[in-house]
């Protein structure tokens, strides 16, 4: 690398910096904690691969950008953000590099790249990318396809075979990073076609990998049909791509911090936009520009109900390339064009920047508020260790944030809740999780309160404070819950004497077992028990599994073979709608012991629940 | 963890690592270059700064922010897992239950109580007394308290039997008699109004216990590990 390049490459880096400051230092938020959360389910190699390679999270499979980078540095460094922080802006700053460097390299302009860069730093896209860990497989995935495309560049300069290589290491390797990977192949098939022709039908066969990738993935691949994940091919998606490119071009939602009206951005998007295609429309490499916005943009446009900032962050490299294009060019020529260019490249400056500092500050404010929970709950499991946690005012924000990715796990505490009444500020969210799960009913809690096993924080400062007493003086509604994790030690005052006590997060039963929680709330509702049946159970064939409530058979239900884990539905009774209380007995046809276990065993479960 | 919130409990084959392929030349070379880079600026800090200004090598940058991203890491790995803020508590309580060899709560043992045994329990005298934490809403739904005590064989053959007895905020508890050595739970109920208050004061008596003697200058009542109130 040449000096002049080194030295852009530095102040690029501390450009990035700068700007995103607010990122460099912000701390760990919502899905950081599940993905960190899969190392406590780690014990043995086999784990380690299962937990790198098995789909998650609407099926996706990013072992190097989620797992290896979450479980890796959780592992060496704890909750410690800086190792994460140095690794992704490390990642970006070679980012940066390519990015000057393929915009030099295509363009055929000196420092076009480099304005791009600093056009891609300023993009609102770029403030979640860096600032929220999660979104490190935007950084990585952005890596690997620019450094793919960069071997190309390098191996049409050169003629070269070992940059073909290099280029076919670096696509296949971004397979682990990002499922968007797969649009690589036409990005270089749309560039050599335009600009290279020569190269093009040498593009072709990384088309193959794409569409094998596409089609294991989507064969292994469960999602979790997540409404807000639907794909919907239809004239949405064009609606979706508007929004996109204008997103790009112009602050998100048109967002401004004088609240500027409207049709004030919206012109102004349209100004910039205007001008990047006039510019474009003369030049084969501008269109090249615009498909790369295009192409990578294309798979993300079917989402039509999950439209995110950071989806735009790869493509934007695309529209960024265009745009110091043509500052650069307006400056080496002096034409009449300079000013026009400079207007538009300070309009594109004015209305990104505030927002992607604005954005880049929400997240940090919100790591921030994660951070002061998720540590004050490790000292309150060193102090209060073993007792479960109650948590009260805790609102939307702080819930979805730090609470409902069980980010308490990696603080040492096993088992916490949130009160009723922070249940009720809480704005629901059916697609990110269930709140009532980490609602603790009154009759679970006072109970809880009345044997010491229960501590109540109130987290509305910035520290937790603990108010167990003050909350104990509430008067608290006695009501069963519609939901009994057996294996909770708060629950086994609701559970028959029969019952084994609680081994991990699941408990035994004999053959026959009771217990109480409360009725239907909605005729027609079902109780659902989850559990496990383990082989040595089902060796004499299928388990018949009768279900009880207030001395009513709700029928037999079986398990058979291969069934071991198992969910088993009974329709309840009318009359058991609106009452408080029923009782639930469960019984099964056999009983079997282990020699390592000399317990009469019947059924593991972990789960009941009334729906 | 299945997906029913239950471990499956498969069985984990054995896993035998390989070595890597990496071909000894390359990582022997990589070395050579790029692999003690650190060290070599540690070394030469005063030779690459020359460089610089005579404009030769510039290698230098490299060097220096991966030495200090090695540092950074270091001090980050040295640091606990999870960094702990301070948290606001609340006056310490009085317990619920008090285990016997539970130190903090023995300012609740009111009287009547011998030194802490190495098991976790606890001689008594004839009478002895204890301060409880009531739960919440005794008053009104009244509460059940839990006494877990032995007698020891030597008591038997000397006093035949014992009968225990308790007071709470001046009801009299059913009593209890015990004629032969062994484990027992005292358990009685207390029926709603007897307690007020944060504190419940509970008083036990023995009808007769071991007098002081040669072998053992203490009066001995029975042997206890812990006496609590809980909810009904």
């Amino acid at each position: 690398m040449k000096h002049r390049d080194k030295l852009a490459v530095m102040v690029l880096g501390i450009f990035c910096l700068l700007v995103h400051w607010r990122g460099f230092t912000a701390w760990f938020r919502a899905d950081d904690f599940a993905w960190m959360g899969l190392t406590l389910s780690v014990h043995h190699f086999a784990d380690v691969v299962k937990a790198l390679f098995r789909p998650l999270a609407e099926g996706t499979i990013r072992p190097w950008s989620e797992r290896a980078f979450f479980m890796g540095g959780y592992a060496l460094f704890g909750l410690n953000p800086l190792p994460f922080r140095l690794v992704i802006f490390g990642t970006e700053f070679a980012n940066l590099a390519l990015v000057n460097s393929i915009g030099d390299r295509i363009t055929g302009v000196k420092g076009a790249g480099f304005v791009a860069a600093i056009f891609w730093t300023l993009n609102n896209s770029s403030a979640t990318a860096l600032g929220w860990a999660s979104a490190y497989n935007q950084v990585m995935c952005a890596f690997f396809v620019l450094l793919a495309f960069h071997f190309l560049l390098r191996y049409i300069e050169t003629g070269q075979a070992r940059y073909n290589v290099y280029q076919w290491l670096a696509f296949v390797a971004g397979f682990g990073a990002m499922e968007l990977n797969v649009v690589y192949p036409a990005l270089a098939a749309v560039y050599t076609l335009l600009c290279a022709r020569k190269f093009f039908r040498r593009t072709l066969p990384l088309a193959g990998v794409s569409v094998v990738y596409f089609v294991v993935d989507r064969a292994l691949a469960r999602p979790d049909h997540n409404s807000e994940y639907s794909l919907h091919f239809t004239g949405a998606m064009l609606r979706t791509l508007a929004k996109y490119w204008a997103w790009t071009v112009g602050p998100q939602y048109f967002w401004t911090p004088v609240h500027a009206p409207n049709w004030l951005v919206i012109a102004a998007v349209a100004l910039v936009s205007l001008g990047l295609v006039a510019f474009a429309a003369r030049r084969r490499a501008g269109w090249f520009a615009i498909a790369w916005f295009a192409i990578a943009i294309a798979p993300v446009l079917p989402l039509r109900d999950h439209i995110t900032d950071y989806y735009a962050f790869l493509p934007a490299v695309g529209l960024c390339w265009l745009g110091g294009w043509a500052v650069a060019q307006a400056f080496r020529t002096r034409s009449r064009a300079l000013y026009s260019t400079l207007a538009l490249a300070a309009i594109y400056l004015l209305i990104m920047a505030p927002r992607t500092l604005a954005a880049s500050d929400w997240n940090y404010r919100l790591t921030m508020r994660a951070r002061n929970l998720v540590e004050g709950l490790a000292t309150v499991g060193d102090i209060h260790h073993g007792k479960t946690v109650l948590l009260d005012g805790v609102d939307t924000a702080l819930f979805w944030n730090a609470v409902a990715d069980r980010s308490y796990r990696l603080a040492g505490i096993d088992h916490l809740y949130v009160t009723e009444e922070s249940r009720d500020s809480i704005q629901a969210d059916p697609d990110l999780g269930d709140i009532n799960e980490f609602v603790l009913p009154p009759e679970m809690a006072s109970a809880a309160l009345d044997q010491d096993q229960l501590v109540v924080y109130d987290v509305r400062g910035p520290l937790l404070r603990n108010i167990t007493s003050a909350y104990a003086d509430r008067a608290l509604e006695p009501r069963l819950p519609a939901m009994l994790e057996v294996a909770n030690p708060l629950a086994a005052p609701l559970l028959g004497r029969e019952w084994y006590a609680a081994d991990g997060n699941h408990r035994w039963m004999p053959k026959r077992a009771t217990l109480r929680m409360a009725g239907p709330n909605a005729a027609g509702q079902k109780i659902y028990l989850r559990g496990y049946c383990p082989d040595d159970q089902l060796s004499a064939g299928p388990l018949a599994v009768a279900v009880t409530v207030d001395g009513v058979a709700l029928g037999e239900s079986s398990i058979g073979k291969g069934q071991n884990s198992f969910e088993l539905a009974f329709t309840l009774p009318a009359q058991a709608y609106g009452e408080p209380e029923m009782q639930v007995q469960v019984e099964v046809a056999r009983t079997f012991h282990t020699a390592a276990d000399q317990r009469e065993l019947g059924l593991a479960f972990g789960v009941f629940e009334v729906k | 963890m299945s997906e029913h919130g239950v471990p499956a409990r498969a069985a984990l084959s054995d896993v035998t690592g390989k070595s890597s392929t990496r071909r000894r030349g390359e990582a022997e070379k990589k070395r050579e270059s790029g692999g003690n880079r650190v060290s070599a600026w540690v070394r030469g800090g005063a030779h690459s700064r020359a460089g610089w200004k005579a404009g030769g090598s510039q290698d230098w940058l490299p060097h220096k922010f991966g030495a200090l991203i090695v540092v950074m890491l270091a001090m980050a790995g040295c640091s606990e897992r999870v960094h702990r803020q301070a948290t606001i508590e609340e006056a310490p309580q009085l317990a619920a239950t008090i285990n016997m060899g539970d130190r903090s709560a023995a300012g609740q043992l009111v009287s009547g109580f011998h030194d802490n045994e190495a098991g976790g329990w606890r001689w008594t005298e004839r009478q002895f007394a204890v301060t409880l934490r009531p739960p919440r809403q005794a008053a009104r739904l009244g509460a059940e308290l839990e006494l877990h005590l032995s007698v020891p064989q030597s008591s038997i053959d000397q006093l035949k039997s014992l009968t225990l007895t308790a007071r709470v905020g001046g009801t009299a508890l059913a009593p209890e008699t015990y004629r032969k050595a062994g484990d027992y739970t005292y358990r009685r109920e207390i029926e709603p109004g007897v307690i007020s208050g944060r504190a419940a004061r509970v008083d036990f008596a023995l009808d007769h216990a071991l007098p002081p003697g040669a072998a053992d200058l203490r009066e001995l009542g029975i042997v206890v590990q812990s006496a609590g109130m809980a909810a009904r």
